[in-house]
């Protein structure tokens, strides 16, 4: 095996496949990239839940495979001193690295011992706009659950029915929903991604171009050219979110994203992170402004904001945390938010369009 | 100047009895084992106010000699052992007379006897363990013990009673336990009203008793369970992962016929689920052990419910092996790991047995070292002032009986490389078996006590679950997950108690529903008032369920679940100091 690269493109491939290359594996081939050599330079990193597989074009004198530390070989190629690299592996897995007048041999592992990554068989296929993707990951991955002993919230679940898709993430408090129509025929099914391999995807995804989606029953493949990402699907069954949206409402108004947004955070900011007995109060006294206070050992916070109210006059408390990360990730100028009372659940939506709902449950006194 | 006396025998059975009866439901179990030695195939108890005022236990069994009736109130008559040798045989539960007269020491009793076939019954009625009344009487064959007022004599214990319903619970609890060591006999136990709480049929079916003691679902979703291998024979039914739970609960070991707790059986049972069961949940089981007499010593205390093992490795391996096995062998559990062996088996390069080997015993530095990235490091480094330094919490939710009880299991494990084929292992950043088995020190949290982790200093944290701790000494490895919801209850019980606001509560999306057991139910009901106040919010759903509603306003993280079941351990355990009681 033998080849030479640019030093910026490999750096970039390494950087992408590590999030797939697990630091603490018993089993020491894992902690390792795979580097094979063909017309191209294919580097694989894989954890046994996710895969992540990454091109790139080099000078290829002969082919061949092997894998490395991935942790010593980011280290290295990063800090290489002339955009040339050149690689260069013996018989017995020594691997040569030289750019300008520094030059590195490390021990790699036989190729042969590396897992391979699922192929997804049988697959459905789904064309999807990159960007599009992107930013529907970037709407409910971040409602999702990291508490690992509920694994099925630890994913999004992703729908298409009827040409439009939809991702869905649930933690038990709060509820994100992102739904898009999609183009071209789209096959009806649904599916369990961990959040986890989603935001490693939305990393590489880009601004413009499409992404294949392959799913079959147990995994699911994301191709993006260059890069692939396949992943392990979570099994078992989904919430359905839609018996969790309220139909009615209380109260509705509309108010400034952005202007709600940092009377959240200004709140917060009496509220110590390690304290959790302190919430934000939302409350209105006319249907005009909306007073956001909170109230602690430190001290108290209180502003008033502009707004456009119907219904009844509200008083709830709420998790600040959980107004500030779905408002950071809506765009739109307004939004529309709509209340059932201090106990009932509450709605964001941006104010044009209903793409994105995102619901959170008050706390009670 | 004779200031020692021998104490009178009154006195002696007063003091033993402290030994030996805690609570109605120790009553129950003593009187419920003479019945079994006497060879009962039908038990029938009933109580009043939690068997405080009354409790009755009758029995069909082979019945006592009107000699044997006057003799058996007196301490250290059995009928069971004669020389110290004979323990070594033992296969009758009771053996050391002292149950009947501590018993009758601290309440007033009465006791109806008849042999098969004799004309006449024989009474006995005692009060405080003075016999009052020895009579002739008309009775049904067998034995009927009535123990009333029990306590009425030690005004201190009695204090320490908790609420009728909750004691209630904990004789429900017991006696649950011990129908399941006889599916052979059948149990009934009925409350004042004339309810049956439990029943089982005494068919002989040990599925048909689970059926009874547990539930339906858990009982249809079992799956058996045996090794024929001597010298540690086991059998049993284990619950898939769709019935897990969130405590050890419903876990009953039986050893030759007795149940017991016993560390390292918990121990082998948390090893094999892995990779099978979501971290923090635990299968329903019943485990029957037989293992020849001599290899366990019952005579270690005086309830003889925690055991000790001779041989702890060989009992070790066969449990671990043998559930791994059923485990295994049903292919429709859907592994939380999605077991891919067929896979894995073709990936793993040769030297895996030999780089586990090295990894798992013994340069737990290195590892460390190599494994903590920095975000992890700092992450848990905000651990340790947060969690472990309150001193006023001291006691809250953790056992502090078990610290003699540390056993090294390291040198317990199983061949490493055959772990591996049996495991499904997908990933190994979460099913790393490192961090059990690595230190001779391990302790669980459950059990620490931990006035001694305020001195420890924290190494960090190995694949993202353990915690590891230096503490006089020692290397301890703390399950962080398992650790997770009790830290945040530690934090919510210390607020300070006069506190004027409760904790928030953050509602549901969906409520939640949550098998529970009678015992539980009784023990969150006595202490329902300060688990609101920590931010729960809950209601009975029948007569084995709860409703969750609300929780406490932590981090998302939280599973309401789990944390929920923390508090009722807590609450079933009584080491639970709310901050303001
Ligand atoms: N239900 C019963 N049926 C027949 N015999 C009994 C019963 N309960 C107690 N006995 C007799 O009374 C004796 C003393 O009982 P106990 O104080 O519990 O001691 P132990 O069970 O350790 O022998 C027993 O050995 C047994 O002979
Ligand atoms: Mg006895």
């Amino acid at each position: 095996m033998r080849f030479e690269c640019s030093r910026t493109n490999l750096v970039e491939a390494i950087n992408t496949v590590q999030k797939a290359v697990s630091s603490r594996s018993t089993i020491p081939i894992l902690d390792g990239i795979l580097l094979e050599v063909t017309d191209r330079i294919k580097l694989t990193g894989y954890d046994l839940e996710t895969g992540i597989e990454s091109k790139l074009d080099a000078e290829i004198y002969k082919a061949g495979s092997v894998v490395i530390k991935s942790r010593l070989l980011g280290d290295i190629v990063r800090r290489l001193p002339e955009e040339a690299v050149h690689f260069d592996k013996d018989e017995n897995n020594i691997i040569t690295i030289e750019s300008g007048s520094s030059s590195f041999q490390l021990r790699g592992l036989p190729a042969e011992d590396y897992p391979k990554i699922p192929i997804v068989e049988d697959a459905r296929q789904m064309i999807v706009p990159q960007k599009t993707l992107k930013e529907m990951i970037m709407q409910t991955s971040f409602a999702a659950s990291i508490d690992e002993s509920r694994p099925i919230l630890n994913g999004i679940n992703i729908i298409s029915e009827q040409g439009t898709l939809s991702l869905v993430a649930i933690d038990g408090f709060r509820l994100a929903v992102r739904k898009e129509m999609i183009a071209g025929d789209l096959p009806d099914s649904q599916f369990i991604v961990p959040a986890r391999t989603l935001n490693e995807v939305a990393r590489v995804l880009e601004d413009e171009g499409d992404v294949n989606i392959f799913t079959s029953h147990n995994h699911i493949l994301f191709d993006m050219g260059s890069v692939l990402v396949v992943s392990r699907l979570i099994q078992g069954e989904f919430m359905n979110y839609n018996s969790i949206l309220p139909r009615n409402h209380e109260t509705s108004m509309t108010i400034s994203t952005r202007n709600l947004l940092s009377a959240f955070e200004r709140a917060s900011l009496v509220i110590r992170a390690e304290d959790r007995r302190f919430s934000v109060t939302l409350q209105t006294n006319s249907d005009d402004i909306l007073s956001i206070s909170a109230k602690t050992d430190i001290g108290t916070s209180h502003e008033e904001l502009n707004i456009a109210m119907s219904g009844k006059l509200f008083d709830i408390d709420f998790n600040p945390k959980y107004f500030i990360e779905a408002l950071k990730v809506i765009p739109d100028e307004e939004v529309l938010i709509t209340f059932n009372g201090s106990l009932g659940p509450c709605v964001i939506n941006p104010v044009e369009e209903d793409a994105f709902s995102y619901l959170v449950l008050p706390l009670r006194r | 100047m004779a200031l020692i006396k021998k104490l009178d025998p009154v006195t002696i059975n007063h003091i033993a009895a402290g030994e030996v009866v805690e609570r109605p439901a120790s009553v129950v179990k003593e009187l419920i084992d003479n019945s079994l030695d006497a060879g009962a195939t039908q038990i029938l108890v009933s109580i009043r106010n939690g068997g405080i005022s009354e409790i009755e236990v009758s029995d069909n069994g082979g019945g006592m000699t009107e000699e044997d009736a006057r003799h058996c109130l007196l301490s250290h008559f059995t009928s069971k052992i004669t020389t110290i040798d004979d323990l070594e045989t033992i296969t009758t539960m009771g053996f050391r007379g002292e149950a009947l007269p501590s018993i009758a020491s601290i309440s007033r009793l009465r006791l109806r006897t008849r042999e098969p076939g004799a004309e006449l019954g024989y009474e006995i009625k005692s009060e405080g363990g003075k016999i009052i009344a020895a009579n002739p009487c008309a009775c049904p064959e067998g034995t009927v013990v009535t123990v009333n007022d029990l306590f009425y004599n030690t005004p201190a214990r009695y204090k320490f009673l908790k609420k009728d319903s909750l004691e209630a619970g904990y004789i429900a609890d017991i006696m649950g336990k011990l129908a399941l060591t006889r599916p052979d006999v059948s149990f009934r136990l009925l409350n004042e009203a004339g309810k049956s709480i439990l029943y089982t049929p005494g068919n002989n079916d040990l599925l048909s008793a689970i059926y009874a003691v547990f539930d339906r679902k858990t009982a249809e979703g079992m799956i058996p369970f045996e090794n024929n291998q001597p010298p540690v024979l086991l059998s049993g039914y284990i619950s898939t992962p769709e019935n897990a739970r969130g405590n050890r609960a419903r876990q009953v070991f039986i050893v030759n016929g007795r149940n017991i707790n016993s560390r390292i059986l918990s121990v082998a049972i948390d090893e094999s689920i892995r990779g099978w069961f979501v971290k923090s949940r635990f299968p329903a089981l019943v485990m029957q052990i037989n293992i020849p007499q001599e290899l366990v010593d019952i005579n270690v205390h005086p309830q003889k419910s925690e055991l000790r093992f001779w041989q702890e490795k060989e009992v070790f391996s066969a449990v671990y092996h043998t559930i791994q096995n059923a485990l295994a062998s049903v292919s429709g559990i859907p592994s939380v790991l999605e077991p891919n062996k067929d896979q894995m088996q073709s990936v793993l390069p040769a030297s895996v047995g030999s780089e586990r080997k090295s990894s798992t015993s013994t340069d737990i530095s290195t590892i460390v070292v190599d494994s903590v990235d920095e975000k992890e490091q700092q992450r848990h480094e905000k651990l340790p002032d947060k969690s472990f330094s309150s001193t006023k919490t001291q006691s809250i939710l953790f056992n502090d009986e078990a610290k003699d009880k540390q056993i090294s299991y390291s040198d317990m494990l199983p061949d490493p490389l055959d772990e591996y084929i049996a495991m499904p292992l997908t990933r190994p950043e979460t099913q790393t078996d490192l961090p059990e088995q690595v230190s001779s020190g391990q302790i669980s949290l459950e059990h620490l006590d931990i006035t001694g982790i305020q001195n420890a200093r924290i190494i960090g944290v190995y694949a993202n679950t353990y915690i590891l701790l230096e503490m006089e000494g020692e290397l301890v490895i703390i399950d962080q997950h398992a650790a997770h919801e009790r830290i945040l209850f530690e934090e919510l019980l210390s607020k300070e108690p006069n506190q004027e606001r409760k904790m928030p509560s953050q509602l549901l999306l969906k409520p939640l529903k949550m098998k529970i057991t009678q015992l539980e139910l009784a023990a969150v009901t006595e202490y329902r008032e300060q688990i609101v106040q920590l931010g729960f919010d809950f209601e009975d759903f029948g007569v084995d369920s709860i409703v969750i509603r609300a929780v406490p306003e932590v981090r998302s993280e939280l599973n309401p679940e789990l944390a929920f079941s923390a508090v009722i351990e807590a609450c079933v355990n009584e080491n639970i100091k709310f901050a303001n009681e």
